[in-house]
């Protein structure tokens, strides 16, 4: 009785099996091998051998796929390489880093360095007088220390710090360089400047930090003949202001919507310079008080032929701070004139 | 048709924006408008009343008051 190999399970004859029948003991066994190894056969040059599933000698000649790595040259950066086997190559632009936060910049084309992290509070920056184009500098926040601190230019691109100024002080300039006032009791500070156009002017965010306000309207013109400039403060539309004057507007009124009837501007003609209109605003960043509005205008009439002087006061009813003023025409759209705004200290 | 036109200047900055008003600022302005208009006729039609009940003619009230 034939035994079979333990690997490949070929039929081999024993002793007995060629005493008896030797032809047929052998021919079993060679047709054995030659079932097992016909996966062998065929082929065309330069293919491989490859397994075909997973059953033992079940192979398959296929093409060897084009794209194997003959070999890894290591290029600019890299390290190592070869031709076979297991093939190590290493990253130079990682292992030139040191220390954490450090990176890589070229210095030209295909060369690289390393750049050491900054400290604290630095930005990378170009700098083309670095031999790597960059620099770490302090960034802003570096050169702010206190609260209430100021950046400025002490030169063309160089940051330095103002400190604070003490309550009460305004920035000013001296010497071309912002530096804190201490502005004296009675002082005017010019706070706004522009001209009457549009249909409306408002004059915003007004600090809090004077004692009054005075506003100084020149050459006040409306675009329609005998206008009147009418004011607001805050936005404040409601019925809270009350008009006491005197000259051609010598009511007393309450619940007006407006701090109006003061003045009035003759539509822009040859004869009319327009007129001079002053108010002050008392106390105006008080929480406390309602504020009271000092009236000063002096305008030319539009249908009358002299000058209107008026003066009077308004009071808005309010306690809150003032900080917007707005004006505007009783009737159409302002023809010229300007504004300036002064804190009064 | 374009609409009245805001300056707004901002004093703490000293930015200085013009634009056409927005609704709510137009609504407001508009009634500023009809308001004076109403008030002017109001006070005109006073005025008349007063002049023909004194029977002097608007010249000779301003004669009286120069």
């Amino acid at each position: 009785m034939a035994t079979t190999t333990p690997n490949f399970g070929w039929s081999v004859p024993t002793s007995t099996d060629l005493v008896k029948d030797g032809a047929t003991a052998i021919e079993t066994l060679g047709d054995s091998i030659d079932a097992s190894l016909v996966d062998l056969k065929g082929g065309t040059t330069g293919q491989v051998l490859s397994k075909n599933s997973n059953t033992d000698m079940d192979f398959i000649w296929v093409t060897d796929a084009a794209g194997d790595i003959q070999g890894v040259t290591a290029g600019v950066g890299i390290s190592g390489g070869g031709t076979s086997g297991t093939v190590t190559v290493t990253n130079d632009m990682a292992t030139s880093m040191t220390t954490k936060g450090d990176i890589i910049v070229a210095t030209g084309s295909s060369t690289y360095v390393r750049q050491a992290v900054g400290t604290n509070n630095q930005v990378l920056m170009a700098d083309s007088a670095q031999a790597d184009g960059v620099k770490y500098a302090n960034e802003a926040t570096a050169t702010l220390t206190t609260t209430g601190d100021l950046l400025y230019a002490s030169a063309a691109n160089t940051l330095a710090r103002r400190a604070i100024g003490t309550s009460g002080q305004v920035l000013s300039v001296s010497g071309g360089l912002p530096t804190w006032t201490t502005i004296s009791a009675g002082a005017l500070t010019e706070l706004a400047t522009g001209s009457l156009s549009g249909s409306s002017v408002s004059i915003s965010s007004i600090s809090g930090s004077y004692r009054n306000l005075w506003l100084v309207l020149k050459g006040f013109t409306p675009a329609t003949n005998d206008a009147s400039l009418n004011g607001r403060v805050n936005n404040d539309s409601s019925s809270a202001y009350t008009n006491r004057g005197s000259g051609a507007t010598s009511d007393y009124s309450i619940g007006n919507t407006s701090w109006n009837n003061l003045s009035y501007g003759a539509k822009n003609n040859s004869e009319s310079a327009g007129g001079i209109c002053v108010f002050e605003f008392l106390e105006y960043a008080s929480t406390s008080n309602n504020k009271m509005i000092l009236k000063n205008s002096f305008t030319k009439s539009g249908s009358a032929t002299g000058w209107n002087y008026i003066d009077g006061f308004a009071q808005w009813n309010s306690t809150s701070a003032i900080d917007s003023i707005q004006l505007f025409c009783s009737s159409g759209n302002f023809s010229s004139g300007t504004y300036v705004l002064y804190g009064v200290k | 048709m374009a609409k009245p036109t805001i300056k707004i200047h901002n004093v703490e900055t000293d930015e200085v924006i013009e634009r056409e008003m927005n609704d709510a600022e137009l609504a407001i302005w508009e009634a500023d408008q009809l308001k004076a208009a109403t008030d002017e006729a109001t006070k005109a039609a006073a005025k008349a009343a007063l002049l023909s009940k004194l029977g002097i003619t608007e010249d000779e009230a301003k004669l009286l008051l120069s």
